[in-house]
């Protein structure tokens, strides 16, 4: 009983603390996990231990909570994590058409979908399915992911030379997004190289290498644009009810839940990409699906790829949360499923009914104050986390990560082209050659 | 100020005004009024290649610095849950062998352990990288002084594992080994590795089916050890023939112990070293192992075969006098071969036996035997481990196999297919099959087909038998869907009761 109440506790402490994450913009759950889980060491160098009862489901509520209310600043900063880019721009329009707060809750219906979709769809199933899927994909992996870089790289559109007399100006101009995004992703990719053999940070905190390039190629770029964008944000109004029925919301479930569900069993694949992949998969053209699938898949992506570690039988660790877990717990029966679970069902019921008084509040801050302090202020904490936890080689990385994070940005290519931070050195060292490329660079 | 202002311009960014006299401008970059400059917003271009040299400059002196940045050297008992993923070296003692998986005849992992003092650590490699390091020779060994840089893998559970990334990453410095003396080995060195001379006393090959390890028992003059080694490394060995009784060999081995004895385990071929090679000699075979290609044991006679040379490959030639089929599921055939008035066992097993075909010994025939010497229960025997190591000398379509003394029926088994041997029964009703025809052969111990084809049987000689005539067949013992058959190779093989009683 005192260990439900521990789960309890714990589940509702980190979600309502998820709250205060997730409403500033740029700041991502992980970078506060990380920040935990190294409180957590320091604590067990001082002799004291948390149970997992306590920390499991915190790190559930701050990870379920995060990813449902994210939505927040998403739509109504315009700062989103890569994982949600696909909202920014129907997001966006609902924000300048004064329904801003419609277009978060219609996000979080597709949210709380996804929880209803992890809890009775995959929960029950994952212990028989997923174990003999991992084990006819494993050897296919590799492969798998060239076919999905490749897919990102060839969807991108060009964004301009559709005017004018053809020649070099015009070819010019409609290669210009074209180019930025493939230099976007081969620069982010050899950047990845260099952390995964070489990082500068201190081997003291290697497990958090890749956190600085993630804020400099995500959080900053979006921090720098609200803050110097000179965007009017109209006055919002608070719908009483939403324009959404039940086949909407199961047809979000289908096509968020598969590219949510992808990204999270996948290495590597991330929410922003799984998106995309069930995007063009399901070819869902109302708009309405479009965010709240996206609501859906991101939820999906956070909580579904934590949730694979606790999977019986499964043995696989999918997601920053899931590997820093691993340094803390290794979890092994059905009692942390369980338990995972319960955290995940009460976690998301929690933080959906937070969602419309946070989304009333986060209106009320943009309408009475400038909304670009929120985005001074998260600035602030990011770098304070980044120094504090990675030190001066984590700020170099950082602002390395910055300049290349920033190029998309400035050149209209897609953001998802930063995921070659990891896409690219994975890809090859689960091709069996990273090593060869790594050495060839004298990285090693 | 405000006077050249029109209606609502008061909303207008402060762009649009001019920064010294304040009037609207518009988008003029130069006030048309007093001729100043107006400041106007850096331009997004400007931003855009800001980006590109940040990004791309940034990232090239990143490279630089990764490049010229030392891996750093740690020690074992520091590493932390958070060193997940670090990229490190450590340098140490090598507290273990390295071991090699393999998976399809390729290397798909290499593991051994490191000690630096502080604590133990294991090091893995995969694939490529472990069969590099197998194929240039540099498997690290027991007492090896190692430098290795790799990334790192913390768990919760405290499992602290070393990737290897680069075979050159491995650096091994062993130190030149002085030879320990047999008898100074004592159980106060397990664990280490030690340089042994000596020379080869007995050498006990394992079975071909046995998964038993070789064994060289091994003397000098301070004592007497043995040197284990399992079958992978004999087949590396690129002496083989060299691996015979007093040939002198020098071993780097580690110390373990086995059932409380002392054992120095071989962890790999390169490791044995033969100081003398006396047998290199191509005529005179001295291979003692499995597999060893027929055609190189030493002639010699089997009158001249003795207990002092167990180990030794030999090859024999002589009569069949005798086929002992196993009298245990396990127990190996067994064939005397006579050479005047001395015999000598042959020893071989159901491998062996299968793939003989029509080098199957049949009692009364010459044969040739390579093998290798053996002693069992005080017996020599020589023991073959290869079917092409037994040649029968006569002529094929001669071979009429001599009756060997008749055994039961009930005594042919499975154990015997393949082999010769004599039964006396009586035929039953035949019946006719395609190509010959099947006689129940039945004495008072069971029943058996004997099978009559017209390609060996003519129909002429099969007139001479019916239902109720007693014979004496030597025949080959077959199987035909599960049943036992004896088969005989021509009609001289089958001698009706007062025949066989008139020879």
């Amino acid at each position: 009983m005192s260990a439900a109440l521990s789960v309890l506790v714990a589940t509702l402490v980190g979600t309502v603390l998820s709250c205060v994450i997730s409403v500033l913009p740029a700041l991502h759950a992980y970078n506060v996990l990380g920040a935990f889980v190294m409180g957590m060491f320091a604590l067990t160098a001082r002799g004291i231990e948390l149970a997992p009862e306590v920390y499991l489901p915190f790190m559930v509520g701050m990870i379920v909570g995060w990813s449902m209310l994210n939505t927040i600043p998403s739509i109504l900063l315009g700062a989103p994590d890569e994982s949600a880019m696909f909202t920014v721009l129907p997001g966006q329009k609902y924000l300048m058409f004064g329904r801003g707060y419609e277009g978060t809750m219609v996000t979080g219906v597709g949210g709380l979908a996804g929880v209803f979709f992890l809890v009775f769809i995959v929960g029950p199933f994952a212990p028989k399915v997923l174990p003999p899927v991992q084990e006819v994909l494993r050897l296919h992996m590799h492969w798998i992911l060239w076919v999905i870089i490749t897919f990102i790289l060839m969807t991108e559109w060009p964004k301009g030379g559709n005017w004018g007399p053809g020649g070099w100006k015009k070819f010019f101009d409609a290669w210009r997004s074209l180019g930025a995004g493939l230099l976007t992703f081969f620069l982010s990719g050899f950047l990845g190289f260099i952390l995964l053999y070489r990082s500068p940070v201190s081997v003291d905190v290697a497990f958090q290498n890749i956190m600085p390039a993630f804020v400099g190629l995500f959080a900053i770029p979006w921090c720098l644009l609200n803050i110097i964008s000179g965007t009017r944000v109209p006055k919002q109004h608070i719908s009483k009810s939403l324009d959404i029925d039940g086949d909407l919301i199961l047809r979000s479930v289908g096509a968020g839940g598969l590219g949510g569900g992808f990204a999270a069993f996948f290495p590597v694949v991330t929410g922003g990409v799984g998106g995309l992949l069930a995007g063009h998969a399901t070819a869902q053209r109302d708009e309405r699906v479009f965010i709240m699938s996206q609501g859906v898949s991101k939820l999906v992506y956070y909580v579904g790829a934590f949730m694979l570690l606790f999977v019986p039988g499964l043995g696989i660790t999918r997601g920053g949360a899931a590997w820093m877990m691993r340094q803390l717990y290794m979890p092994r029966t059905y009692y942390d499923y369980y338990m995972i679970l319960a955290a995940i069902a009460i976690a998301g019921a929690v933080s959906f009914l937070m969602m419309s008084p946070l989304t009333r509040a986060t209106i009320w801050f943009i309408e009475k104050t400038n909304y670009r302090n929120a985005s001074v202020f998260a600035l602030a904490i990011i770098l304070a986390i980044v120094y504090v936890m990675t030190g001066w080689g984590g700020i170099l990385v950082m602002t390395v990560a910055t300049g290349i994070g920033l190029i998309p940005v400035l050149f209209a290519s897609r953001r998802l082209n930063c995921l070659g931070v990891l896409l690219l050195p994975i890809a090859c060292n689960m091709s069996g050659f990273g090593q060869d490329i790594a050495a060839w660079l004298g990285l090693i | 100020m405000n006077d050249a202002l029109l209606p609502g311009q008061e909303d207008q960014p402060r762009e649009t005004m001019c920064s010294s006299c304040g009037r609207f401008v518009g988008a003029l970059t130069r006030c048309p009024y007093c001729g100043a400059r107006v400041t106007t917003r850096l331009s997004v271009r400007f931003f855009r290649y800001a980006a590109l040299l940040l990004g791309t400059v940034g990232l090239g002196l990143l490279y630089v610095m990764a490049r010229t940045q030392q891996i750093p050297r740690i020690k074992i008992a520091d590493v932390k849950p958070t060193m997940n993923f670090a990229y490190v070296q450590v340098a140490g003692t090598v507290s273990g062998d390295a071991r090699t998986f393999k998976e399809g005849g390729r290397i798909r992992s290499l593991r051994f352990m490191v000690d630096d003092g502080t604590g133990e650590i294991t090091v893995n490699a995969y694939r490529s990288q472990a069969q590099a390091l197998a194929d240039a020779g540099r498997l690290p060994r027991l007492g090896d002084e190692v430098i290795v840089a790799g990334s790192l893998s913390v768990t919760a559970d405290g499992d602290v594992i070393m990737r290897l990334q680069v075979p050159e990453q491995l650096i091994i410095a062993s130190a030149e080994m002085a030879t320990t003396p047999l008898g100074d080995i004592g159980t106060d060195m397990v664990g280490t590795s030690v340089l042994v001379e000596g020379v080869i006393v007995e050498v006990n090959a394992p079975g071909p089916t046995s998964r038993a390890p070789w064994n060289l028992v091994v003397r000098d003059d301070t004592g007497r050890g043995q040197i284990t080694f399992w079958k992978d490394v004999h087949e590396e060995m690129p002496d083989k023939l060299l691996l015979m009784k007093d040939n002198r060999i020098r071993a780097r081995v580690s110390v373990m112990t086995y059932r409380d004895a002392i054992q120095l385990s071989l962890a790999r071929a390169a490791d044995l070293e033969f100081l003398d090679k006396r047998s290199s000699k191509p005529a005179v075979s001295k291979t003692a192992g499995p597999g060893a290609a027929s055609g190189r044991g030493e002639d010699i006679g089997i009158a001249d075969i003795t207990q002092d040379m167990a180990g030794r490959a030999v090859r024999i030639k002589g009569r069949v006098k005798e086929i002992n089929p196993p009298k245990e599921p396990k127990a190996p055939q067994e064939v005397i071969v006579e050479e005047g008035e001395s015999t000598i066992a042959v020893v071989y097993w159901d491998t062996v036996a299968k793939n003989l075909r029509d080098n199957t010994p049949i009692v009364g025939s010459n044969i040739s035997v390579e093998g290798t010497v053996g002693v069992y229960e005080g017996k020599l025997q020589l023991k073959v481990n290869h079917s092409r190591q037994i040649k029968l000398l006569d002529a094929v379509p001669t071979r009429t196999e001599a009756p060997g003394e008749p055994v039961k029926i009930a005594a042919v088994t499975k154990a015997m297919l393949k082999q010769v041997c004599t039964v006396t029964g009586t035929l039953g009703e035949p019946r006719s099959i395609r190509g010959g025809v099947v006689y129940p052969l039945s004495d008072d111990s069971g029943e058996i087909q004997l099978v009559l084809w017209d390609r060996r049987v003519p129909g002429a000689d099969r007139d001479k038998l019916s239902a109720g005539t007693r014979v004496t067949v030597t025949a080959e013992v077959d199987e035909y869907r599960g049943a036992l058959q004896l088969v005989p190779s021509n009609p001289q093989n089958i001698r009706m009761e007062k025949e066989a009683a008139a020879k």
